[in-house]
């Protein structure tokens, strides 16, 4: 339906067309570094436009004037002692000591020269201005020297970063409590200690022509199927977009149908979720500077699994994951079964509650989907200003909200108790399961204008619509309602309960399926006496 | 694929023809719209050949409202209401006259028939009540000892809507069982059966100083639709015993020496079985109950096993009276309200063609065999009386 | 083929058979006129339909990946073939339009009288069409997930009708004179049973041709004995006043009453009828869009949808004018103007096959 309209919209498509790729730069770009100092550095100076974090140290290798260098690097990104200790102090102090010792030869070329000086560990040469702005951009310094067409390029990187922290998005009751950072490399570094296997492959790939972002695409080799990784590759790849500022980006570019309320790109700020993910079979997709790792394919009994329910025993898991599916239903159909019950349907209403609901309507003004539109859209604005409002004064919106609009309007007669009631048991309801409560919303909202027009009836219309919907999606080619629909039964395992951790053998059928057994059968704990072999690790 | 033009005048079609949709106003009633029915009378109106539909409204203002302190109405919190016409539902569209909102029969709780209009036939007025979509199977239908109208105007006092708390006293008389509970569907499904009388529970007003009241007096008894007597509290107990409807109740008994002992029911199961035997037909009728020392206001220790075994046997001759009087009273009126019919129909479905048609003679002679079993069970938190040890 | 890209799995076809089958079926409650041998009749009803269903397996199975129109373009020749495909093409078109026709008299009769029925016909053929443009693949999922739900339910109704039941309502067990129990059963077969003969264009499309037979028996058993089971607990429930509800599995699950709470569960059927009534257009006009592409030579059958639909629907209003009609039409004509497309065409495509030899082995 949606993609529809936007056909209609036209420009989209338009666009893409009418637009001339140049993915490798502007022509300055590819220029070679000139063999004359002065010059580079007014090419460079022009090229970051005079900004003020560019530092440029001119100076002199050790004694002799002839060798006139440089150091261009970004404040801010650079650690400062390591330029001065493995940088500046051999090239400037230690160099004399070399000169004196002979170790110097004249006939050495100049770079070759300071790179057996310098004492940091990771240098490389560069040749061109593109290359040169690139590395000064991602925090290494930049030792030009005069005379030599070559310039040296030493790892300085060094800025203070967030500490690993919990994250506030998904927090869980026992679990690990650590987070992932705006840091790629720190974020790779986590999953790297969960997942001590060599199996575990990282790709590295820039994404946004103005950003220059890294982004990894993170999947166990044995276990990920892979089309799935090379189709993940390939639309990374074909992506020629601006900026790449947080995952966000990236996921609208890679997902399979784009003109859905549905989320099919999973994201998680921990790093142990992408870990039982890849060792689903997933892929794992992070951006640098984004704490949020998206992970492909994903289904939709996803959203309602929690790390909790796999860190707590299984059968209040079962329970409690069933609680989130009925608070997911409860999200959805709350005001519009309201609607439909009180304007289509009264004779499903008990005769007592029917009479204490006309009691509290009497003398309210407005149609019942009406109320109820109003009071969805006053919760999505609380909600919003909630959110984006520094901590004490959100509350104080959310306590005025409530007093406003939860006692005044009841008393004042311009809302029914009941409907006040019926939006706060869903408001509630929808937190149950976050990775949908957008879809759960959209969907909230149109099921109750179809039940204002039509009753039950609409909404059943409606809740057929979204089921086709959600059978035709796909998500990375894995069908989204996969395990129910295609049904695979050894699945439901995670699905309709959750079953105890040695009953899940298998990867999910549509995931991971090339290396289908996660261990070792027949782990079942027994007691001393009956106990055959317990402690046999996992065999893949 | 269609050309994009065309696929957005379809699209454009498809939202022009789901706008109406969305005005909604087909079947769409704001509560505030309606007015909750919960009672209906039918009686017959003064003009020759018309009915008189009550209703019983809701008037949701009058209704103790949760959290608005103990304020509000002083009497019932409805609205009776009456209209002529030719048919119950001309009748019933009539009262839109005199009614500002749109009647919601969905919650009506009981529809109580007038003795003149019961004893013209009843099929013709319950027709709209199966074929509206709104109206239940399960509303309670009572037929009043007079006016059908005036049972709606009686006062309950303890629950403010009358007709639900008439609808109480019916569900509450299966403490007594001396009433039969007659839902719409029960009397329909006598009525469709060739055979089968029709029963329903029987409501008399009474006046206690200047308030009506409702009080359920016993059961009224139908040949084809029209109603042509009533059972008393006894008969229409062994009504139910038959039916295997009886779920409590109090038999009292003569105990030794003269005082009486009250022996509660918790329990009893019926069967009817026809037996064909040369051609004459006799019903067997096993009842077997089971049942509580209530009271005793005899001065003996009755918790011996002779004296329960001489209790039971009591029970057992209390419990035969009364389908005897049940008995009687159906062949006095010639009517089988005890559905032997259908039972003989299902045993021997090739002699029944025969006697179908002459079962309204057959009946009052069929000879009846009733068997009784009871058993005490229990004594109470005392086992003798209150007498010196 | 090739129309059609999609495949689907036995246990996705089997569920597809069983909403199809159970589709309007539970509401209208097929047997009737057998009164309390009601579930007999269905039974046997089954048989007969099972009867010709092995006839549609043995035509699928002997030209595979092949839909009906194809088959008998092949067995006739273009001419006869084109004839005979069009009026089959038709039978589905028009079981399509009267199913459509029982939905909108169920939502109008029981709980919405004052809404216009083509609103009802235009949101569910639309969600129809939605589903057929995208193909047999997403039509099979949501059958996936929708059967055994509604199987759940009928579970459910019987479950909480046992208070309400009583057993002696089934007696006498088979009193009904055998003509009138016979025909009741030849009712019940050419519908609900041996309609699944529009399967012969879906049948093409399952990823392992062998499971076909045992997959759509299966179906037919599993669909057939809820139909019993429902007719057998509505005339527990209902006895005889059953034989003068519209439709008696509403009336009967309208007497649900737990603890005063649980009542009027009619929703339950509504829903049934929705979801199954679904499946059942949805798998009809499929069946008519494809093979009408087919039968075109189209490239896609997805523009065909849209027109097919909306043609159903018209159709659907211009059927009758109204209920009385439309019982008679289903009491004296159907069981032998159906007979022609149930049995006549499947039956002679495959002697005329055999006949011939077709298909002809290339080797």
């Amino acid at each position: 339906m949606f993609r529809r309209l936007a056909r209609k919209l036209g420009f989209l498509s338009a666009s893409r067309h009418q637009i001339p790729k140049h993915r490798s730069g502007a022509p300055e770009e590819r220029q070679p570094l000139s063999a004359r100092l002065d010059e580079n550095l007014k090419t460079l100076r022009e090229l970051f436009g005079g900004s003020i974090d560019l530092t440029i140290r001119e100076f002199i290798v050790g004694s002799r004037p002839d060798l006139r260098a440089a150091l261009v690097f970004l404040s801010g990104l650079v650690d400062k002692g390591t330029i001065d200790n493995q940088i500046l102090r051999p090239l400037m102090v230690e160099s004399v000591l070399a000169e004196k010792e002979g170790r110097l030869s004249p006939a050495q070329a100049p770079e070759q020269m300071a790179a057996g000086l310098i004492t940091a560990c990771a240098t490389k040469q560069i040749d061109t201005v593109g290359a040169a702005a690139h590395s000064i951009v991602s925090g290494e310094t930049l030792l030009l020297i005069n005379g030599s067409g070559k310039a040296l390029v030493v790892d300085t990187r060094g800025w203070r970063s967030r500490n690993v922290e919990e994250p506030e998005a998904e927090v869980v009751v026992h679990g690990p409590r650590e987070g992932f950072t705006e840091d790629l490399h720190i974020n790779l570094a986590q999953l790297r200690r969960k997942l001590r296997n060599p199996d575990l492959t990282i790709e590295v790939v820039t994404l946004g022509r103005q950003t220059r972002t890294d982004v990894a695409i993170i999947y166990l080799r044995k276990v990920a199927n892979p089309k799935v990784v090379e189709e993940v590759r390939q639309r990374l790849q074909q992506l020629d977009i601006d900026a790449a500022l947080a995952s966000g980006y990236i996921e609208e570019y890679i997902e399979d149908n784009s003109f859905s309320p549905f989320a099919t790109v999973a994201n998680t700020e921990r790093p142990d979720v992408v870990v039982a993910k890849l060792l689903e079979g997933r892929v794992a997709i992070a951006v640098n500077g984004t704490p949020f790792v998206l992970t492909v394919p994903m289904l939709m009994v996803e959203s309602f699994q929690s790390p909790d329910d796999y860190y707590s025993r299984p059968y209040y898991a079962t329970v409690v994951r069933w609680v989130r599916y009925a608070g997911f239903a409860m999200s959805v159909l709350g005001p519009p079964a309201y609607v439909a019950l009180t304007t289509f349907h009264q004779e499903l209403i008990p005769t007592p509650l029917l009479i204490s609901m006309a009691v509290a309507r009497e003398g309210t003004p407005f149609p019942v989907v009406l109320e109820a539109l109003i009071m969805g859209l006053m919760f999505e604005v609380l909600r919003e200003a909630g959110i984006r409002l520094p901590r004490p004064v959100g509350q104080a919106v959310s306590i005025v909200g409530a007093l406003v609009i939860g006692e005044s309007a009841v008393r004042a007669g311009l809302i029914a108790a009941p409907m006040v009631i019926v939006t706060a048991a869903t408001a509630i309801a929808s937190f149950t399961v976050p990775a949908q409560a957008d879809a759960a919303a959209l969907l909230r909202l149109s099921f109750t204008v179809l039940a204002g027009a039509m009753g039950a009836f609409g909404i059943g219309i409606g809740l057929m619509g979204t089921l086709i919907h959600l059978a035709s999606l796909r998500s990375f080619g894995t069908p989204y309602l996969s395990p129910l629909a295609p049904l695979s039964t050894e699945d439901l395992k995670d699905v309709l309960v959750r079953a105890p951790w040695w009953t899940m053998l298998t990867r999910p059928r549509a995931i991971g399926w090339h290396n289908p057994w996660r261990q070792q059968a027949l782990q079942r704990p027994a007691p001393p006496d009956r106990a055959e072999k317990t402690d046999e690790g996992s065999g893949d | 694929m269609l050309a994009p033009k065309s696929r957005y005048l379809a699209c454009l079609l498809l939202v022009l023809l789901l706008l109406p949709l969305l005005g909604g106003c087909w079947n769409r009633r704001e509560l505030i719209d309606l007015a909750v029915v919960v009672g209906i009378g039918l009686d017959l109106a003064d003009e020759p050949g018309q009915v008189l539909v009550t209703a019983q409204i809701v008037k949701p203002a009058e209704v103790y409202a949760p959290g608005e302190g103990a304020g509000g109405a002083q009497g019932p919190a409805v609205w009776v209401v009456s209209s002529a016409g030719e048919t119950v539902f001309q009748a019933v569209r009539s009262l839109a006259s005199v009614s500002d909102r749109e009647l919601l029969f969905s919650h009506n709780q009981i529809i109580v028939i007038g003795r003149v209009a019961a004893e013209q036939g009843i099929r013709p007025l319950l027709d709209f009540f199966l074929r509206n979509y709104e109206t239940r199977r399960s509303v309670w239908v009572l037929v009043a000892e007079g006016q059908a109208c005036d049972v709606l105007e009686a006062e309950s006092e303890l629950n403010p809507i009358p007709a639900i708390a008439i609808m109480q006293l019916v569900k509450l008389q299966a403490t007594r069982s001396t009433v039969a509970q007659v839902t719409m569907q029960d009397l329909v499904a006598r009525l469709v059966s060739p055979t089968a009388a029709p029963v329903a529970s029987l409501v008399t007003v009474f006046t206690e100083g200047a308030q009506k009241r409702v009080c359920l007096s016993g059961t009224s008894v139908f040949r084809d639709d029209r109603l042509v007597g009533r059972l008393d509290e006894t008969a229409s107990r062994g009504l139910l015993w038959v039916l295997g409807e009886v779920r409590s109740g109090i038999i009292v008994i003569s105990g030794p020496g003269g005082g009486k002992v009250a022996l509660e029911i918790i329990g009893a199961k019926s069967r009817v079985i026809p037996h064909l035997d040369g051609g004459r037909l006799t019903m067997r009728l096993d009842v077997a109950a089971e049942g509580d020392l209530g009271d005793q206001m005899v001065p003996k220790d009755l918790s011996k096993p002779e004296q329960l075994a001489l209790l039971e046997k009591g029970m057992a001759e209390a419990i035969r009276r009364e389908i005897e009087a049940a008995l009687v009273r159906a062949r006095q009126l010639g009517t089988d309200i005890f559905d032997f019919g259908t039972a003989v129909g299902r045993r021997y479905p090739e002699a029944w063609k025969n006697w179908e048609k002459r079962w309204p003679e057959l009946f009052p002679s069929l000879p009846v065999e009733i068997t009784v079993k009871t058993r005490l069970r229990q004594v109470g938190l005392i086992t003798k009386p209150i007498i010196p040890q | 083929m090739g129309l059609e890209q999609g495949r689907m799995s036995g246990s996705q076809l089997a569920n597809l058979v069983i909403g199809f089958t159970i589709g309007s079926a539970l509401v209208l409650m097929p047997g009737q006129a057998a009164k309390q041998d009601a579930w007999i009749a269905i039974l046997i009803g089954l048989a007969e339909g099972l009867a010709f269903a092995l006839i549609y397996l043995a035509l699928a199975q002997r030209f595979p990946g092949r839909t009906l129109v194809e088959i008998s373009q092949a067995v006739y020749g273009p001419f006869l073939g084109t004839a005979i495909s069009a009026a089959f093409l038709w039978f589905l078109f028009h079981l399509g339009s009267l199913v459509l026709r029982n939905f909108s008299d169920y939502f109008t009769i029981t709980s919405m009288p004052k809404t216009p029925p083509m609103a009802f016909l235009a949101l569910i053929v639309w969600v129809c069409i939605w589903v057929t443009r995208n193909g047999i693949e997403v039509l099979a999922r949501c059958s996936e997930v929708l059967v055994p739900l509604l199987l759940a339910t009928v579970a459910l109704t019987v479950a909480l009708m046992i208070p309400e039941m009583d057993l002696r309502n089934l007696q006498p067990v088979l009193a009904t004179p055998p003509g009138q129990l016979l025909w009741a059963a030849h009712r019940s077969a050419t519908f609900p049973f041996a309609e699944t003969v529009a399967f012969l264009m879906v049948i093409p499309f399952l990823n392992n041709a062998r499971r076909a037979k045992g997959a759509v028996v299966r179906a037919l058993i599993i669909a057939g004995l809820t139909l019993a089971l429902a007719a057998a607990r509505n005339t527990a429930v209902l006895g005889a006043t059953g034989a003068i509800s519209t439709y008696p599995s509403y009336t009967a699950v309208q007497q649900i009453d737990v603890l005063d709470v649980i009542t009027r569960l009619e929703i339950l059927v509504d829903t049934s009828l929705l979801t199954m009534g679904f499946i059942k257009v949805a798998v009809l006009l499929y069946g008519t869009t494809l093979g009408t592409a087919q039968l075109l030579g189209l490239r896609s059958y997805r523009p065909l949808a849209t027109p097919i639909g909306t043609l159903m629907a018209i159709l659907a209003i211009l059927n009758f004018d109204n209920v009385a009609e439309n019982i008679a039409f289903a009491d004296l004509v159907w069981p032998l103007y159906a007979l022609p497309f149930q049995l006549g065409i499947p039956l002679l495509t495959l002697v005329v096959a055999m006949v011939r030899g077709l298909p002809r082995k290339e080797a």
